[in-house]
């Protein structure tokens, strides 16, 4: 039996209908209820839905032995654990984003407003740049708005939020996508059950790529 | 107690009990930073002004006592460590051949090892590499500084995507990238994964390696442990001190790491002794939460009275109650007493029988 972190939300139905389509379904999964975890004997494969930000650890601590998680979550919180395969969905940019006329004083300390400070302060720090990291957990792009900030860390998608209050993308710290990642353990006890749902997954993957 | 099962293994392969102190001077730690693998110590002033700290390791302190010779020593001691923001006393139980190492004392440690985890679970897992193989590898990928600190951290990840990505922005050639994905999609039982290797071994130096680690499996299938050992280069300790082996443990329903060693010839001759050293350690702390066998009952037997009984006919009945071998817990019916689990609660009566009560 597996067990599968998915995320909640419109990243993890995705994530969970590519599975269904690679051999892993569990019909109980979409029928409307309360219910936290679904399983599939048959299919050997148990899933539940966290929070996002929670997939790694779920899998880091081997309550799960694989899930799917953002590449932004696995940037921040650099859980220890195998990160197999790069799904392709859920694409986005992580930005540093601000006024669409943002000039930076290098007489002052940038002050950053972000859901992600440990990516934000290794970008800056790459750049030996001091910086005031302001966390947040939320409405990141009110910071700048209200003045709390100067610029914002956070990942952009098509960047509409950003425009209607007048902000800008300024520059691209690393793309973000939806990665397979396994329990360092469970890969070397489940080694053949999660291969063959990695090498699944990747098949469908290509199929998909061939079709667009 | 673990210890107290693997101890008669350990001396059974003529290993000494190494023992120690609670203290040792903070030099020796602040000398080998990074042997450690977190920099966090306890330290205090002795009386006399010096500063000493709490063994956080006992591998340091057994190669600063070793005077050259060869020596084959296990041990049970406590460290002081940071674990998950706090510090903690963590049991560890270890073991250190130091000397001349040579391919049969090499195999004794890695045969130690599985035989350890065998003794508490028989679906252990232990997992083989050589980071002087993949050393080469990536010298020969003439990768060097960040460049090689990425590509090790996306290996030890198994991180696929990573080092896709990373050929696509044109920092790894393509035939390295291929390299590196067949590395990292390396895992079989050890004999059949050394054959794989070769494939990817272009210089005189890693095969060589391959032909070390190829005769260590030799010696290791006459252990009987052929079929149990796997490799997996995705391994990493902390490289700069580990020089060969390196191994790590795995037992089921344990979702970390449980043991992990390997040979690390350059802690001796940092400190200026001429002899190699390989050698585990068992992570107990973590063992235990997983290992503790839950006790559905804290009592066999729950024997109430009242004030009217006879204390000592009371006690008498116990006593032959638990010369049957089984425990009784005496306590006054009705008394407010912390919950408590017991297979058999019964109200003592005078003239009772133990096979009255029990049945």
């Amino acid at each position: 039996m597996i067990n599968v972190a998915l995320p909640k939300g419109r990243l993890g139905e995705k994530a969970y209908e590519t599975l269904a389509a690679a051999g892993f379904d569990c019909p109980a999964i979409l029928e409307k209820n309360r219910k936290l975890t679904f399983e599939n004997p048959e299919k050997g494969v148990r899933y539940f839905w966290v929070k996002p930000s929670d997939v790694s650890i779920y899998v880091e601590r081997g309550a799960a032995d694989v899930g799917i998680a953002g590449k932004d979550i696995l940037l921040e919180y650099s859980p220890d654990v195998y990160e197999l395969l790069d799904l392709g969905m859920g694409r986005c940019r992580m930005c540093v984003a601000g006024p669409e006329d943002f000039y930076q004083d290098p007489n002052k300390t940038l002050r950053v407003a972000t859901k992600f400070p440990h990516i934000a302060t290794r970008y800056y720090d790459s750049r030996s740049q001091d910086i005031d990291i302001i966390k947040l957990n939320g409405s990141i792009e009110l910071a700048p708005i209200l003045g709390l900030s100067d610029v914002i860390v956070d990942i952009v998608e098509t960047g509409k939020t950003l425009l209607e209050n007048h902000l800008a993308p300024l520059e691209t710290i690393v793309d973000i996508s939806a990665r397979f990642i396994s329990n360092k353990v469970s890969y070397k006890f489940k080694h053949q059950e999660i291969l063959a749902m990695r090498d699944a997954l990747e098949r469908n993957l290509t199929k998909k790529e061939a079709a667009e | 107690m673990l210890e107290e099962r693997l101890n008669p293994l350990y001396e059974s392969y003529g290993y000494r009990r190494f023992r120690m102190s609670k203290f040792e001077d903070y030099d020796l730690y602040a000398q080998n930073k990074d042997f450690l693998r977190r920099g966090n110590i306890i330290t205090f002033t002795d009386v006399d002004g010096s500063l000493k700290a709490l063994k956080p390791d006992i591998t340091l302190s057994i190669i600063k006592n070793n005077t050259g010779d060869t020596e084959k020593v296990y041990y049970n001691e406590n460290v002081y460590r940071e674990m998950g923001g706090t510090f903690r006393e963590i049991l560890q139980i270890g073991v250190e051949s130091v000397g001349a190492i040579d391919p049969y004392a090499q195999a004794e440690v890695i045969a130690l090892a599985a035989r350890t985890l065998e003794t508490i679970s028989p679906d252990y897992v232990l997992d083989l590499s050589d980071v002087s193989f993949v050393g080469c590898l990536l010298d020969g990928m003439a990768l060097e500084g960040a460049r090689r600190e990425e590509v090790l951290s996306l290996l030890a990840q198994k991180n696929a995507p990573g080092i896709q990505t990373m050929a696509r922005e044109g920092r790894l050639t393509a035939e390295a990238s291929a390299a590196l994905l067949e590395l990292m999609e390396l895992y079989a039982p050890l004999r059949e994964g050394i054959a794989q290797a070769e494939a990817l071994a272009r210089d005189e130096a890693s095969r060589q390696a391959l032909r070390q680690l190829s005769r260590t499996a030799d010696i290791l299938a006459a252990f009987g442990l052929e079929d149990r050992i796997r490799l997996d280069f995705s391994l990493m300790n902390s490289l700069d001190y580990y020089n060969g082996v390196i191994f790590q443990g795995f037992l089921p329903n344990v979702p970390v790491l449980a043991l992990s060693g390997g040979r690390y010839d350059p802690l001796p001759r940092k400190m200026g002794k001429d002899v190699g050293a390989i050698g585990f350690a068992l992570y107990t702390g973590r063992l235990e939460e997983s290992l503790r066998q839950e006790r559905q009952y804290d009592v066999d037997l729950l024997l109430t009275y009242g004030p009217e009984d006879n204390p000592a006919e009371l006690a008498a009945l116990a006593s032959r109650v638990r010369a049957k071998g089984y425990s009784v817990r005496c306590q006054e019916e009705g008394a407010l007493a912390a919950p408590i689990r017991c297979r058999k609660t019964v109200r003592y009566t005078r003239g009772c029988s133990p096979e009255e009560v029990l049945s």
